[in-house]
């Protein structure tokens, strides 16, 4: 008896130290990995780590940021969305061809590039919550829908250029050297965490995706709120897609898109927001931006071909998201 | 009296998901008969035996799906798979019968070994299978691209010749699915191992408690996933004589949405592989009839995602 209550006592305390490292690393372990990989890239090319040039990887970064938020919103409330990179490329691509570079149509595409963003949203959440189709593949047809109709539209060539003020979003600096995306970003950031943390509206987003049905029981239409939700992380994909244009220039292209889902995701698991809903954290989202940025950056500046990036993105994702998830503990 | 209720709630459940698969084919016929109104091509023997062919690689890659599907899993990573076999097929065979034979001893193992660090992915982390075989797809897609980033070399012929061998209308690739798909509509509905698969992707907790090793399970779905979608690959591959690193791609969304169509459920548990099949048999027959029709190609995204979404409405009326 005594003997074995020694024991309980030796693993409680065991347990005790390893729960502790497992939560240190879970609640920094995001921040752990940035340093980590800031000191290996430091290591493998200092250059990379030029103020210059990490305010252009933070450019970068801002179009898969702002994506990111969205999708940390839908996976808090059990939603998700795949066809982000494919509604980004549409949007791209609309905005360079049908304003040619004009400045007249400045205001028209934004709109439009807004309108579409929120359509290809609303059909997604509308597949969820009205036919009850699983996000996942809900969203997997959607994006093949989109892709469809954006080779359609463009005949498998995307040609146009953006107006001078979407050019000024996606290049465009103040003081000289912040971006003008980077403070977009940062201005999103702030009020969707400002609405996660202190609205009503905020907290019923993380209730209807801890337990939708305590939600209903509170007087929550769960439903009312994952379809807002859909629409705010449309809005954002149209607002990531405008400065995704602004920064392609007379350059749009049809390719590179279809990283976005993968990466957002990733960045959003890195991040801390788990899938079973209801817990997550934008700003753990935005650490896993930045990594996923500077990780890509820096197999580009070590001059590997883009099969070899392909391979070390894979693989290093799945390393991250399993050293930050851990181990599936049974029972 | 409690076991008998559970019996005879069993079999109701496997009448209701039987028709599942009856709908299938009727929607099938009622396909190939608007086909074979429309499309003169459709009522010769030899055409239709083509046709077969054309279809069989999606067949065997939707049986794959099936099977992870009713496992409670998602496969994302075997059109990277078959892209891989391709590659390797066209690029490292040889002619020698030697060369063959390790050739695809190679591919084999590579595709088990990717479904098995799939499987363990999926059962030692809380990452979603999901999430699992996209990184993976990335990771086998990229090997593929850096060995080779343009479509070329060449299948050996003696391989390619036994592979797509004809007689009359049958051929081997039409025997290959029909072999396949017998012997796993008996391993899924008759065999422990089907039953556990059943058993895991209908309520995993409830599973574990019942004693089935879930991880075997799991590892042995992934494995068999892979592989067969490296046996498609080579179907394909003997078919074209050739490699390409991107040729599998389209595969991993046509084979969910047959595996759909066939009444398997994004949930898991449900679904009989044998309904994989024909939903294969629609895809491919809509691909077929758009090229011939002279329809854009792009439309096939359109389609393809258009009856991935139909697919999905429908068996979630039919679950209510």
């Amino acid at each position: 008896m005594e003997n074995s209550n020694h024991q309980y006592s030796e693993d409680k305390k065991k347990f005790n130290f390893q729960s502790f490292i497992i939560k240190l690393f879970q609640k920094g372990g995001v921040y752990i990995s940035l340093i980590i990989l800031l000191i290996i890239a430091g290591i493998l090319s200092p250059r990379l780590l030029e103020p210059r040039h990490l305010l252009f990887i933070l450019r970068i970064a801002s179009i898969l940021g702002i994506i990111s938020i969205g999708q940390t919103l839908l996976i808090i409330s059990r939603g998700i969305d795949l066809s982000v990179g494919a509604s980004v490329t549409l949007v791209v691509v609309l905005i360079c061809a049908i304003s040619m570079g004009d400045e007249r149509y400045t205001l028209r595409v934004i709109l439009i590039a807004l309108a579409t963003g929120v359509l290809i949203s609303m059909i997604n959440g509308l597949l969820v919550i009205k036919f009850r189709i699983s996000p996942l593949v809900g969203s997997l047809g959607v994006m093949s829908l989109v892709t469809g109709a954006t080779y359609l539209y463009t005949r498998g060539f995307a040609r146009g250029s953006v107006p001078e003020f979407i050019s000024f979003i996606g290049h465009g600096q103040i003081f000289g050297y912040i971006p003008v995306s980077l403070i977009l970003w940062a201005f999103i950031s702030i009020i969707i965490i400002y609405v996660l943390k202190r609205t009503s509206f905020g907290r019923y987003i993380f209730a209807c995706g801890a337990n939708p049905k305590a939600a209903y029981i509170a007087g929550i239409n769960p439903n009312k709120i994952l379809f807002y939700v859909y629409i705010i992380s449309g809005l954002l994909t149209a607002i990531a897609g405008i400065i995704w244009a602004g920064y392609l220039r007379s350059q749009p292209t049809l390719v590179g898109g279809e990283y976005y889902p993968l990466d957002s995701l990733t960045a959003v698991i890195i991040g801390g927001t788990t899938f079973a809903g209801g817990k997550g954290s934008i700003s753990g989202t935005i650490i896993g931006v930045i990594i996923i940025t500077l990780l890509s950056s820096l197999l580009n500046m070590l001059g590997l071909v883009h099969g070899v990036k392909l391979v070390f993105q894979g693989l290093i994702i799945m390393l991250m998201v399993f050293a930050y998830t851990g181990r599936k503990i049974i029972n | 009296m409690t076991s008998n209720s559970a019996i005879s709630g069993l079999n109701l459940k496997k009448i209701n998901s039987y028709s599942s698969v009856i709908y299938t084919y009727i929607f099938l016929i009622v396909v190939f008969i608007i086909f074979y109104i429309f499309f003169p091509v459709y009522r010769s023997p030899a055409n239709i035996s083509n046709l077969l062919i054309q279809i069989a690689p999606l067949a065997i890659v939707a049986l794959s799906q099936a099977v992870v599907l009713v496992g409670g899993g998602v496969d994302l990573s075997v059109g990277a798979v078959i892209s891989l076999t391709t590659i390797i097929a066209a690029n490292l065979m040889g002619t020698s019968a030697t060369g063959i034979i390790l050739g695809l001893v190679l591919i084999f193992s590579i595709a088990s070994l990717v479904g098995f660090i799939n499987a363990v992915i999926c059962n030692e982390t809380h990452i979603p299978p999901l999430i699992v075989t996209l990184a993976m797809s990335y990771v086998v897609q990229g090997i593929v691209l850096w060995y080779r980033a343009t479509p070329g070399g060449s299948v050996p012929r003696s391989l390619s010749n036994i592979i797509i061998y004809r007689f009359n209308v049958l051929s081997i690739p039409i025997i290959i699915v029909v072999i396949i798909y017998i012997v796993f509509a008996f391993i899924m509905s008759r065999s422990v191992f089907g039953l556990h698969t059943y058993a895991v992707g209908g309520n995993e907790l409830y599973a574990r408690m019942a004693g089935v090793n879930i991880k075997k399970i799991r590892i042995g779905n992934y494995i068999i996933s892979t592989v067969l979608a490296s046996v498609a690959g080579i179907v394909l591959a003997s078919r074209i004589g050739s490699g390409a690193p991107l040729i599998g791609s389209p595969y991993t969304l046509d084979s969910l949405t047959a595996a759909i169509i066939g009444g398997m459920t994004f949930a898991g548990g449900e679904g009989f592989v044998i309904g994989a099949l024909g939903g294969a048999a629609i895809i491919g027959m809509i691909n077929n009839a758009l090229n011939m029709s002279g329809v854009d190609p792009f439309y096939q995204y359109i389609f393809s995602g258009g009856l991935l979404i139909l697919a999905m409405i429908i068996n979630s009326f039919r679950r209510r």
